[in-house]
């Protein structure tokens, strides 16, 4: 299960790295952000497989869900107010 | 155009942007206006030819270089050479990373310099698997402290991303 997330890292670096270079030219800073969303959603699922296979409770589980939620929800309110917010 | 406030108009004819905007006065035309004196400074010659410009740094000559490279390669291998096996692996990944770094991001576009920080300032955020990893190992002020570092970060990823992407959306020609 480590080699397997080490494996995922690994990528998830890779795609990272792609992902900046991409966001240094106007035709490809579109897929760049993509590619960063998707190394971080890989890195993300192979660390909560790993924390799975450890045999975390229930109790860091809902802890897990709940903080992820939550900051999911602020991290879009904050990015998606538009121009009547004052920053 | 009305000095004395009191309505009367009194053009100027020495003003440059009266003298251009009237066609006629008093019945006479004065179209087309004579051609406009720019300033002197416009009119000089151009600034004698571009000396060397003291912001670009000129590139070392190959000796200097080469000594440069050898005394830093140099460096590198005794602070390599004295150090642990574990910090020898991190070590080499942050080397890496910063050869990396510098041909990534050495040539972005100057408009995608805040998107760019944006996304990296998201990518920051993988910090979020070193708490995922703390989560449910130990006591409660662990798990706290995981919960407000998972907090944190989640707010730093997801909101980083879309407003990237917000970000971009803004350049497409629409």
């Amino acid at each position: 299960m480590e080699t397997i997330a080490q494996a995922a890292y690994l990528v998830a670096a890779l795609l990272f790295i792609l992902g900046l270079a991409g966001l240094s030219m106007h035709e490809t800073a579109k897929t760049g952000n993509v590619f960063g969303m998707a190394g971080m959603v890989l890195a993300l699922a192979a660390t909560t497989a790993l924390a799975l296979n450890h045999g975390i409770s229930g109790t860091a589980i809902a802890v897990l869900m709940a903080a992820v939620i939550i900051g999911t929800a602020v991290g879009l309110y904050r990015a998606g107010r538009g121009d009547d917010g004052d920053a | 155009m009305t000095p004395g406030k009191d309505g009367k108009l009194i053009l100027d004819f020495e003003d440059v942007v009266q003298r251009s905007m009237t066609v006629v006065r008093d019945g006479d035309s004065t179209w087309p206006p004579p051609p406009v004196q720019v300033s002197v400074a416009a009119s000089a010659p151009p600034a004698p030819a571009p000396a060397v410009d003291p912001h670009v740094r000129r590139p070392f000559s190959a000796g200097r270089l080469c000594g440069l490279v050898a005394f830093a390669g140099a460096l590198l291998f005794l602070l390599a050479a004295v150090s642990p096996p574990a910090l020898l692996g991190h070590l080499t990944v942050f080397v890496l990373a910063i050869v990396i770094g510098y041909y990534v991001i050495r040539h972005v576009h100057h408009a995608l310099h805040t998107p760019l920080m944006s996304v990296t300032n998201a990518i920051s955020g993988i910090i979020v698997v070193g708490a995922l990893l703390q989560l449910g190992r130990g006591g409660a002020a662990i798990t706290a402290l995981s919960f407000v570092a998972i907090l944190m970060a989640s707010i730093n990823v997801f909101g980083g991303f879309a407003v990237t992407h917000r970000m971009l959306a803004m350049f497409s020609r629409s």
